[in-house]
C-alpha cells in the first residue's frame, strides 16, 4: 500500500483500484494589481495511498487539512501540482479534460450539501437524469424508466419524479445526490462529508443505504468525514490527515486499538462517546492551539508545535510514513517517537513552543484572507 | 433554590403558511451550578425555547413563565431584560459571527460588553479582555486582542465569543450548539474550558446540542425535545441506560460506533413533522414502531416513569417499560422501517442497474 511497506505485503496489483503516489496540490496566493504570487497553500503535500477494490477507505482530519482537495485530485476535478494517480490500472494524472471524460463515469462524488449542487428550478427527475444526458446514454421514456429505477434503489418514491428539490427534506436530497452518483455505475464513489449536515436518525438511514449499495453493486468508497464515529462505522481502513499529509493509516480495529501517531491519539480521545460511563472514564488529550497555516507549514514534523511528545529531532526531520516496531505490515505511521501501548498523553502539554514561527504564519494568513476570499466549501 | 424555572412555555409564529407551533408547553427546572443538556432533531424547538427565555424571539406569540432567581424574564421590561442579559445571563450561538461584529476589533467588543454592565475604566476593561482571551486559550492575547474577527480561525472566534459571554461572570450560560461547527479537538478544548469555568465560578449551563456524545459527557440532567415538546427528561445515566420514550431509544439506536463496524444501524423511519401540521395524538406516532390505537387520538402528557426520581416521559407505554434492549428495539425498528419505506426492495438481488456498466 504505502511506499514504506515491505514489498511482500503489498496487495496484488489486481486488487488495487486507485494508487495515489506522492500527490501534491498547491494553490497560489496572489495579491496586488499584477496578481503577483506571494505564496502557496500547501493543501495536499505529498500523499501516497492505495485503495483496494470493494473496500471503504475513511479519511479523517481537522478542517482545512486537505481531505476535499485530495478527493478532488483523485477524481481529477483538479490538476495535480505533482505526483500520480492511477485509476483502474491507468495513469490519469495528466489526462486532458477531453481524454478524462470517458473515465469520469467510473469515479463519482457525493457532497455534503446536496442543495448547493441541485438547481432549484429543475425537476428532480431531470437532475438525476443529467449523467445520462451528459454521456449521451438513453433518452425519452427510456431515460425516465432508468431514473425512476434509480430513485427506487435509493429509497425515493419514483412518483416524485416531477418534484422540485425544495420539496424534499435534507435526507431525501442526499438520496438524490446518491442516485446521481450511482447512475453511470461507477467503480469508485468519493463521499465528501455525505452525512455531516443531517440529523442522527436521517444520517443512519443514509449510512445504511450506502452500505447496502456497496454490498449490492460491489462499489469502492472513499469516505471523508470529520465525525470519527461515522467513519469508524463505515470504513475498512482509515487514513488520518494533518496539514496536507497522511500521518497514519491502519485497519479500523488496529487504529482504535493501537493508534501510534500522537495526533491520532488526540483525535480519538476527543470524540465524545454517547455513553456516560465511558465518558467519565475517558481521559481527553487536550491539544494546545490551532492547526497552523498550510501556507508556511512547520518544519520537520508538521505536528511538532502541538505535539506532547515532540523533541528537537521533530523540528528538523520530517518523519516518513512507515511500519513501526511490532505493528502489522499494513499499519503505517509518520512519527519519530510513536505512542506505545498503554502510554498516557492526557497530562502532557506541547513540548516545543515556537513563537517566531507563529508570527510568520499570522502575517501570511492575513495575506490569504485578502487574496482568496472565503474558502470554497466542498 | 432553582436558578431557572420554566413553566408551560408556549411559542407560536404566525406565518403565511400557517401557525408554526415551535414550542408547545415546555417546563423544566435547573439548579444553580448544574448543566442541563437539551437534545432533539433540528426543528424540534430547542433554539426557540432558549431565545424566548432571554427575550430574543421576534414576531412570536409567547405564553408561560421563565423564572430566573424568582423573577419572570418574560414579564420584564425590555430595558431590565437587556441588563439581565449580559450581566447575569449570556448566550453562545452556533455561529460566532452572529454575535461578533465584523467591523470592530475583538478586544474592543469585549471591552464594550464589560463597560455596559460594570463601572470600570477602559484600561481595566482592556486588561480584563486580555485576561479573558488568555483564559479561553487564545495564543498571545496581548496582540490578538486588537485583531478583527476575520483574522481569527473558526475555533478562535468561538473561543472569543465564549470570552465575551463570560465577560461579566454570568450566573447562567446558554450555549446553543456551541461546538457543532468545530472540529473534535477544538470541541474538546471548548468543553474542557466550560467545565473548568463551571467548577471555578459555579456557572449554571444549558447546553443545546444534537450530539448525544456531548450530553453524555457533561450534562447533569437531559431533556429530549420532539415537535416542540419535552418528551423525556432524566438524569444523564437514566436517560442513556434506562430510557423510556421510543424517540429517545430511536436516537440511541441511530448512533453509529457502538456495535461492530458496518453493522446495520436502526434509524428512526421517516422525518420529523412540520410544526404547522403536527400529527394528532402523540406527535411521534407516524414514526413510532410501538404505536397503539390510543396514540393516534390522545397526546400523552409528561409523566413519571421508571424508578429514578425526576425521570419523566410523554408516552402511553407502561411506565415501567424502561431500558433499551438493543436487540428487541432493533427488530421493532427494522420491521417498522421495512414496512414504511419498502426498503426491502433495495436489497432485492439480481436486479440490473439501469445504466450500462462504464467500460
Ligand atoms: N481553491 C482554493 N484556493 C486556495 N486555497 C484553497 C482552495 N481550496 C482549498 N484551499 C485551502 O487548502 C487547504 C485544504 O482545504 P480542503 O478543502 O481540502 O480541506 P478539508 O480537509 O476538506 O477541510 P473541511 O473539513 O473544512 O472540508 C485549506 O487551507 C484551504 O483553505
Ligand atoms: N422567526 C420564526 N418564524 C417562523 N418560524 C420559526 C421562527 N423561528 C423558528 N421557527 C420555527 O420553529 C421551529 C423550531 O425551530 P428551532 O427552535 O430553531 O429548532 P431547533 O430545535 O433546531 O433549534 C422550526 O420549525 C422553525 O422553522
Ligand atoms: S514526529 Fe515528533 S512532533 Fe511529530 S508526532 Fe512524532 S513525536 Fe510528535
Ligand atoms: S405514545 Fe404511542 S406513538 Fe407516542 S411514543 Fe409512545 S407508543 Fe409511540
Ligand atoms: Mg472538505
Ligand atoms: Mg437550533
Amino acid at each position: 500500500m504505502i511506499h514504506a511497506v515491505a514489498p511482500g505485503s503489498a496487495p496484488q496489483d489486481s486488487d488495487v483500484l486507485v494508487r495515489v503516489d506522492d500527490v501534491r496540490k498547491y494553490f497560489p496566493i496572489r495579491t496586488g494589481l499584477l496578481r503577483r504570487e506571494v505564496g502557496r497553500v500547501h493543501a495536499v503535500d505529498g500523499v501516497s495511498l492505495e485503495i483496494r477494490k470493494g473496500e471503504t477507505l475513511g479519511i479523517v482530519g481537522e478542517t482545512g487539512c486537505g481531505k476535499s482537495t485530495l478527493a478532488r485530485c483523485i477524481a481529477r476535478l483538479y490538476d495535480l501540482t505533482a505526483g500520480t494517480v492511477v485509476f483502474d490500472g491507468r495513469d490519469i494524472s495528466r489526462l486532458s479534460r477531453r481524454r478524462m471524460r470517458p473515465l469520469r463515469k467510473g469515479i463519482q462524488m457525493i457532497f455534503q450539501d446536496p442543495i448547493g449542487s441541485l438547481n432549484p428550478r429543475r425537476r428532480v427527475g431531470s437532475i438525476i437524469g443529467d449523467p445520462f444526458a451528459i454521456h449521451g446514454i438513453s433518452r425519452g421514456e427510456d431515460r425516465k424508466h432508468q431514473v425512476q429505477e434509480l430513485m427506487r434503489v435509493v429509497g425515493l418514491n419514483p412518483e416524485h419524479y416531477n418534484r422540485f428539490p425544495a420539496e424534499f427534506s435534507g435526507g431525501q436530497r442526499q438520496r438524490i445526490g446518491v442516485a446521481r452518483a450511482l447512475a453511470l455505475r461507477p467503480k469508485l464513489i468519493i463521499a465528501d462529508e455525505p452525512v455531516s449536515a443531517l440529523d442522527v436518525s436521517i444520517q443512519a438511514q443514509i449510512l445504511n443505504l450506502l452500505t447496502d449499495l456497496q454490498d449490492e453493486f460491489g462499489l469502492t468508497y472513499i469516505f471523508i468525514a470529520h465525525d470519527l464515529s461515522v467513519v469508524r462505522h463505515v470504513s475498512d481502513r482509515i487514513a488520518v490527515m494533518y496539514l496536507g499529509k497522511i500521518v497514519e493509516v491502519a485497519s479500523v480495529s488496529e487504529l482504535y486499538a493501537r493508534p501510534r501517531h500522537p495526533y491520532t491519539n488526540a483525535l480519538l480521545s476527543a470524540v465524545p462517546v454517547p455513553d456516560p460511563d465511558q465518558a467519565d472514564q475517558r481521559e481527553r488529550i487536550i491539544l494546545v492551539g490551532d492547526v497552523p497555516s498550510p501556507i508556511n507549514p512547520p518544519s520537520g514534523c508538521r505536528f511538532h508545535p502541538r505535539c506532547p511528545k515532540a523533541q528537537n529531532l521533530c523540528t528538523e526531520v520530517d518523519p516518513p510514513l512507515e511500519v513501526k516496531k511490532d505493528d502489522r505490515a499494513e499499519h503505517v505511521a509518520a512519527c519519530h517517537f510513536p505512542v506505545e501501548v498503554g502510554e498516557k498523553l492526557s497530562r502532557a502539554r506541547a513540548g516545543i513552543a515556537q513563537p517566531e514561527r507563529q508570527a510568520a504564519v499570522e502575517v501570511s494568513h492575513e495575506a490569504v484572507e485578502g487574496a482568496i476570499g472565503p474558502k470554497e466549501k466542498t | 433554590m432553582n436558578r431557572l424555572e420554566v413553566k408551560d412555555l408556549t411559542v407560536t409564529f404566525p406565518t403565511a403558511d400557517g401557525l408554526v407551533q415551535a414550542v408547545r408547553g415546555v417546563s423544566f427546572e435547573l439548579e444553580a451550578g448544574k448543566t442541563l443538556g437539551i437534545v432533539g432533531e433540528s426543528g424540534s424547538g430547542k433554539s426557540v425555547t432558549m431565545q424566548t427565555i432571554i427575550g430574543l424571539t421576534r414576531g412570536a406569540r409567547v405564553s408561560g413563565q421563565a423564572l430566573f432567581e424568582g423573577q419572570d424574564l418574560l414579564a420584564m421590561k425590555s430595558d431590565d431584560l437587556r441588563h439581565v442579559r449580559g450581566a447575569e445571563i449570556s448566550m453562545i450561538f452556533q455561529d460566532p459571527l452572529s454575535s461578533l461584529h465584523p467591523y470592530y476589533r475583538v478586544g474592543w467588543q469585549i471591552v464594550e460588553m464589560i463597560r455596559a454592565h460594570q463601572e470600570v475604566s477602559a484600561r481595566a476593561a482592556r486588561l480584563r479582555a486580555v485576561e479573558l482571551l488568555r483564559l479561553v486559550g487564545i495564543p498571545q492575547p496581548e496582540r490578538r486582542v486588537d485583531d478583527f474577527p476575520h483574522q481569527f480561525s473558526g475555533g478562535m472566534r468561538q473561543r472569543a465569543m465564549i470570552a465575551m459571554a463570560l465577560a461579566n461572570n454570568p450566573k447562567l450560560l446558554i450555549a446553543d450548539e456551541p461546538t457543532t461547527a468545530l472540529d473534535v479537538t477544538v470541541q474538546a478544548q471548548i468543553i474542557d474550558l466550560m467545565q473548568s469555568l463551571q467548577k471555578e465560578l459555579g456557572t449554571t449551563i444549558i447546553m443545546v446540542t444534537h450530539d448525544l456524545g456531548v450530553v453524555a459527557d457533561i450534562a447533569d440532567k437531559v431533556i429530549v425535545m420532539y415537535a416542540g415538546r419535552a418528551v423525556e427528561e432524566a438524569d444523564r445515566r437514566t436517560l442513556f441506560y434506562r430510557a423510556h420514550h421510543p424517540y429517545t431509544r430511536g436516537l440511541m439506536g441511530s448512533l453509529p460506533g457502538k456495535g461492530g463496524t458496518r453493522e446495520r444501524l436502526n434509524p428512526i423511519a421517516g422525518q420529523p413533522p412540520s410544526l404547522i401540521r403536527i400529527p394528532s395524538g402523540c406527535p411521534f406516532h407516524p414514526r413510532c414502531p410501538f404505536v397503539m390505537d390510543r396514540c393516534l387520538r390522545e397526546e400523552p402528557p409528561l409523566l413519571d416513569v421508571g424508578t429514578e426520581e425526576g425521570h419523566q416521559s410523554a408516552c402511553w407505554l407502561p411506565p415501567d417499560l424502561v431500558g433499551f434492549d438493543r436487540q428487541v428495539d432493533a427488530r421493532r425498528w427494522t420491521a417498522a422501517e421495512a414496512d414504511r419505506t419498502g426498503r426491502a426492495r433495495v436489497l432485492a438481488k439480481g436486479r440490473a442497474l439501469t445504466a450500462e456498466p462504464a467500460s
